[in-house]
């Protein structure tokens, strides 16, 4: 029987804590779009998208007026474009991101993930195609995003795509450097790529993957806040194993919040349901920071000694609640710090505390990575390669998921602020230090051989 | 008015609350060897109310068992409703359970308004639940059942709407949020 406290308590959730569903990602796969004639391609992509996601829109918002829960996004992520793609022309692929650039406005979606490539271990001529275009794709569409999987644990790092995946995000803020570079926003380079990840930019429908399919990523970090919050109120000598069980007991109720939305939308939508997605995904909004959940813990200053330990804490009480939530947990799972899109974390950089060195750490325990990191305008391809290589190094020695997606921001410097509004927010651009002129490791060239963790038949 | 006779009865039962009402009552339905086959019970403000069906193996009058329960407490203690029971009659409403719940700064109307609300609509409401809070902000829960053909777009429409006329936030939610967010077991079950 339910209790009014407890009602009570839930409406508070929505209320006054900012409870939502973040993302409803439908994934789908294209493979049955394919035809050497490109505009064949583009209509039966068209068609596909409207059969299966035109609905998508319309459902969310009916199970959200049920359920008095907000569903913040809505959005579409296809099977790699590159698997489409092969043996095609190179103006083909800015032919089918804007295909797909229109099919996601028109059935309301605000990004569509996909345009990805695995070349973790090596790459196809389609592949290459692929680098070519890709600055002129993120250039020339709104809605579309890219990923590359350019290392795996079973592989190794693949440093040629590195290097070309470097050069596209350079390229991809020059050619947008009248946004500030923001082309390089919709690019991530992951090491272990997960299929079945809601969030953008990096979403992609992975191989595997049933079709379609509808895939949650869950409220954001303000409600794990505010219950922290008045948890400490309540106990100011909290120690660290109580605030584990309060991270614990919200993130229990924020899963079951995003399992409930995905089964009620996958059922009205006839698909199936795949996963909750556990990661807390910030917003630049103040109060829905995760910045603001390790000052909350105690941490005067994010990036200062106690941050990786903070960070550590909350990232595992959170999979452990939600993981007793669900038995569909996927994606990424793991706390987001993105600094562009978290208030708390853009001041830590204007104030100096937090240091790419630093969230470098912070990397190997949570996801995903340098996210939404901007850099000075004139770092160079090889720095860039040289930043993403040892972010992909951290998620290959540590079998998980790392993911870089750095913006160079055109004609600023470190300490300039820079502001692509909405979602993906503002900060100031972090200085890199130690610059690569032209060479490292990395520029090298070749391939980080697979690590011996791989090594478990 | 000719004597009504049954062997089942619903029975309301007001007074102060205090110790043992419910042992009280209970014994003397058993001098009767009386079975109580539902029961609910609350206290508001130290008042004390509740509300139960017994069946008796003998056939009795609805005075008789009045005046049996009324010698359960002292003089004039306990208000007691007796009715006979009949159970031919389905629920009022059939439709999802969904659960109403305001809150907001305290005036005279609030539940009105909203019993007035879904009186209108056709939503029954199952459960009911108020109290001013420590800092003067007054709290409705409410179970309602809507029945499944109502457009809830319209319903959530008309809600804000009386929500902003009463300067209080009124909200519309089908029960299993609050059962996936408090319950150990996912709503309906295993997937």
């Amino acid at each position: 029987m339910l209790r009014t406290d407890d009602i009570l308590s839930t409406v508070r959730m929505l209320r006054e804590e900012q409870l939502d569903v973040r993302t409803v990602t439908m994934g789908m796969n294209l493979q049955e779009c394919a035809s050497s004639d490109p505009d064949q391609l583009c209509q039966k992509i068209r068609a596909k998208i409207l059969a299966k996601a035109g609905r998508l829109v319309a459902v969310c918002e009916e199970v959200s007026r049920k359920y008095g829960i907000p569903i913040v996004n809505k959005r579409i992520a296809v099977s790699p474009v590159t698997w489409l793609l092969e043996g095609h022309s190179d103006e083909s692929f800015l032919r089918v991101a804007k295909q797909l650039d229109e099919s996601a406005r028109e059935v309301g979606v605000d990004l569509l993930g996909g345009f990805t490539a695995l070349v973790h271990k090596g790459m196809t001529a389609g592949e290459r195609a692929y680098f070519r275009m890709l600055p002129q794709v993120l250039a020339n569409t709104e809605r579309v995003c890219a990923s590359v999987n350019a290392a795996s644990t079973r592989t190794g790092i693949n440093v040629d795509a590195v290097l070309l995946a470097a050069a596209a995000v350079k390229q991809a803020a020059e050619l947008t450097a009248a946004q500030d570079g923001f082309g390089a926003a919709k690019l991530v380079i992951f090491a272990n790529i997960p299929g079945d990840n809601p969030f953008m930019a990096g979403g992609f429908h992975g191989p595997g993957e049933p079709d379609p399919v509808i895939n949650i990523g869950v409220s954001g970090p303000g409600v794990i806040k505010r219950r922290l919050q008045q948890m400490i109120a309540d106990r100011p000598d909290a120690d660290l194993g109580q605030i584990a069980q309060q991270i614990k007991e919200t993130a229990f109720r924020v899963t079951r919040v995003g399992e409930l939305i995905g089964r009620e939308v996958a059922a009205k939508l006839a698909v199936e349901f795949g996963i909750v997605d556990l990661s807390l995904a910030p917003t630049p909004r103040v109060g829905d920071s995760v910045g603001e959940i390790l000052q909350t813990m105690g941490l005067q200053h994010i990036g200062s000694p106690g941050t990786t330990l903070a960070v550590a804490l909350l990232t595992d009480a959170v999979k452990k609640g939600g993981a007793f939530a669900s038995s569909s947990v996927g994606g990424l799972s793991g706390a987001f710090i993105p600094v562009a899109e978290d208030a708390a974390l853009a001041a830590a950089v204007a104030a100096g505390t937090l240091s790419i060195e630093k969230l470098e750490a912070i990397t190997a325990i949570c996801s995903v990575g340098l996210d939404m990191v901007p850099v000075p305008g004139d770092t160079s391809v090889a720095t860039l390669a040289g930043l993403i290589g040892d972010e992909l190094a951290i998620g290959v020695m540590n079998n998980k998921t790392t993911a870089a997606r750095l913006i160079p921001v055109p004609g600023k410097q470190a300490g300039e602020v820079v502001n692509w509004g909405g979602l993906f927010g503002s900060s100031p651009i972090l200085p890199v230090r130690n610059l690569t002129a032209n060479e490292s490791p990395v520029t090298r060239g070749g391939r980080v051989p697979a690590p011996i963790q791989s090594l478990r038949n | 008015m000719a004597a009504t006779t049954s062997n089942r009865f619903v029975v309301s039962v007001m007074s102060r609350d205090r110790v043992g009402i419910v042992r009280d009552i209970t014994q003397a339905l058993a001098k009767w060897q009386g079975n109580v086959e539902q029961v609910s019970q609350t206290v508001v403000m130290n008042y004390f109310t509740f509300i139960l069906v017994a069946a008796f193996p003998e056939v009795r009058t609805v005075a008789a068992v009045r005046e049996l329960l009324q010698g359960a407490g002292a003089p004039g203690e306990l208000e007691i409703g007796v009715k006979e029971f009949t159970d031919d009659k389905p629920a009022v409403v059939t439709g999802d359970r969904f659960m109403l719940t305001t809150i907001g700064g305290d005036k005279p109307g609030i539940v009105h308004q909203l019993a007035t609300f879904c009186a209108g609509k056709g939503i029954n409401i199952t459960d009911l639940y108020g109290a001013t809070t420590a800092d003067r902000q007054f709290i409705v829960v409410s179970e309602v059942a809507v029945p499944r053909s109502f457009d809830l777009t319209q319903i959530q429409l008309d809600i804000e709407a009386l929500g902003q006329s009463l300067g209080i936030a009124i909200n519309l939610q089908h029960e299993n949020i609050f059962r996936a967010t408090n319950e150990i077991a996912a709503p309906g079950g295993l997937p």
